[in-house]
């Protein structure tokens, strides 16, 4: 089976990258782990002549091609948090060459013509939630929303759709609650710091994660809580997921979202109202799919691999 | 109604809105800190569209009825207003209002020279390595570029630049007139990029060839003269 060397970019033991480099290795599919804490010893250096990218990347006394690489996982963490450097000045040596590797690396890979999971560029969607909405709403129905500063605003759109619930606009500090009375009391903050509202939309939630090469996992989530990523916390049980056998036109819009957005590896937040209607509330760009993998044993690390080193796995 | 927002020092959109308004074009200048400070926003979307009515402090208010069009200058959350907040909190309000921007902007009806993108919301930008990435794959001649993370030299910086502005589908040039291949490869650059207003520096080979350098999504508008303004006109569909 012919694959492409893989290049995993992030911290060794961190889940969804331990998982991948793992499928890659079940696969036979040659890896390189550069692992973020060791980047003292890592050099990378990168052309661009004529529109076609070449360079090197010197790990482990090695030194190797970047145009052999056939695919890259991004799973970087900020750098300057890092054990190593959080502690050090910024003047220091090493806090200069991960700086230096951090930006280089970042911008090779921004523009490496192979599979790239996933691309910045891509990822900035998910930054701004209505932006992203925007986007989505081609494809899937979305909750009704209002993002404002304005009190009264809200208090017509709670007026209006009855129960309601409030998020980030921003991927910060994202835990979805449901507005309830206490919040009143509180509305006129608003004023500093605007916020999204949306329709409470009751249903089934489902998670699909997708793969550029057409590959659909969906795993149902079932839980009390508002947001079940924060099931443990919003009530005293955790969420439990199962496979869910999505019909072909839903993972087929999932799959076109995911274009859309440029991303080759997303995580699509789906929910199923009882009537059927599919709201879709957001395309997580860098999915921990591991979470999901591991509760349902859905093969999601598998089919990453595959893409990931350019193979055909049925 | 068609919309300038710009920071108060930024000297090349103020040019602009003089000459576009000269020009005939109904144009209404909103600093980045009126949007956000005192006033109300608010944005509705669902699966039919958006809408939004922002009411400012000086009793202006902007709808999706109303503006037809917008250049963007939009640099950043302005400071001024993050400065009452402290510690992890200026951090979120930015990004909150950093996030509410770049929504706000994507929904705006007609022409946006540029719409946002969340992460810098006056246009797509990138770094010189994806720029010149991508002025090869359009077709411009380019300047080799290379990063590396070990200590070297790095390039002398060219002796002449010759620069081109893209407004919609216009090729401006900056003083010397563009070669026809070369403006062909701006418009191709400004289209893949989804960047309709776009600046290109160029350097100059010893054949007298144009080498794609760099480019940027604000560029200094004056330095298309009269031609940048009426390239602006038709861009914002006025």
């Amino acid at each position: 089976m012919a694959a492409d060397p893989v290049l995993l970019l992030g911290i060794p033991s961190e889940p969804p990258l331990e998982m991948a480099a793992v499928a890659l290795s079940r696969l036979g599919a040659p890896y390189v782990m550069l692992n973020q804490r060791e980047c003292a010893s890592v050099h990378l250096a990168f052309e661009v002549v004529a529109g076609e990218v070449t360079g090197v990347l010197e790990s482990g006394g090695e030194a190797l091609p970047l145009e052999g690489f056939g695919g890259v996982y991004t799973r970087l963490m900020d750098h300057r948090l890092l054990p190593e450097l959080e502690r050090a000045a910024a003047d220091d040596p090493l806090v200069r060459h991960a700086d230096r590797l951090h930006e280089t690396m970042s911008a090779w890979y921004e523009i490496f013509p192979g599979r790239v999971v996933n691309r910045s560029r891509a990822m900035a969607s998910n930054a701004s939630k209505p932006y992203q909405a925007q986007i989505i709403s081609a494809y899937f129905s979305i909750p009704r929303t209002l993002v404002t500063n304005d009190p009264e605003e809200a208090l017509a759109f709670r007026a209006e759709r009855g129960r309601v619930v409030y998020k980030s606009i921003s991927g910060a500090r994202s835990i979805v609650q449901e507005l309830t009375g206490e919040d009143m009391d509180r509305l006129d903050r608003l004023q500093w710091c605007p916020v999204q509202f949306q329709e409470l939309v009751e249903g089934t939630d489902v998670r699909v994660h997708t793969i550029a090469d057409g590959r659909v996992f969906a795993t149902a989530v079932a839980s009390d809580a508002v947001d079940y990523r924060y099931a443990h916390r919003l009530t005293d049980r955790q969420a439990s997921l199962s496979p869910y056998p999505i019909p072909d036109e839903m993972a087929e819009s999932c799959l076109l979202l995911a274009a859309a957005l440029g991303i080759d590896f997303a995580g699509i937040d789906l929910r199923i109202t009882g009537a059927g209607e599919v709201y879709c509330f957001e395309v997580n760009p860098s999915p921990a799919y591991s979470y999901y993998e591991a509760a349902t044993g859905q093969p999601i690390s598998a089919a990453l691999a595959c893409y990931l080193a350019g193979a055909s796995c049925s | 109604m068609r919309l300038a927002i710009c920071e108060p020092y930024d000297e090349p959109c103020l040019w602009a809105v003089v000459g576009l308004r000269r020009l005939g074009v109904e144009l209404e200048v909103v600093l980045p800190r009126e949007l956000i400070a005192g006033g109300s926003f608010s944005q509705h979307i669902d699966v039919h569209g958006s809408s939004f009515r922002i009411r400012l402090t000086d009793g202006r208010e902007l709808s999706t009825d109303d503006v037809q069009g917008v250049l963007n200058r939009l640099l950043e959350v302005p400071g001024s207003w993050l400065e009452r907040f402290r510690g992890p909190d200026r951090e979120y309000v930015a990004e909150e209002l950093q996030a509410l921007l770049a929504g706000w902007l994507f929904a705006v009806p007609g022409p946006v020279l540029n719409r946002p993108n969340p992460a810098t919301l006056f246009g797509e930008w990138r770094a010189v390595a994806e720029w010149r990435c991508l002025a090869g794959l359009a077709g411009l001649a380019t300047v080799p570029y290379r990063l590396s993370t070990r200590e070297e030299p790095g390039p002398l910086p060219p002796d002449e630049l010759r620069t081109a502005l893209v407004i919609g589908r216009d090729v401006v040039p900056a003083g010397t007139p563009v070669p026809g291949e070369v403006a062909a490869g701006c418009l191709a650059l400004a289209g893949a990029a989804g960047t309709p207003l776009l600046g290109l520096d160029f350097a100059l080979a010893p054949d007298g060839r144009w080498l794609f350098d760099a480019a940027t999504p604000l560029p200094d508008l004056r330095r298309g003269g009269s031609a940048a303004l009426e390239a602006l006109r038709r861009a914002l569909g006025a």
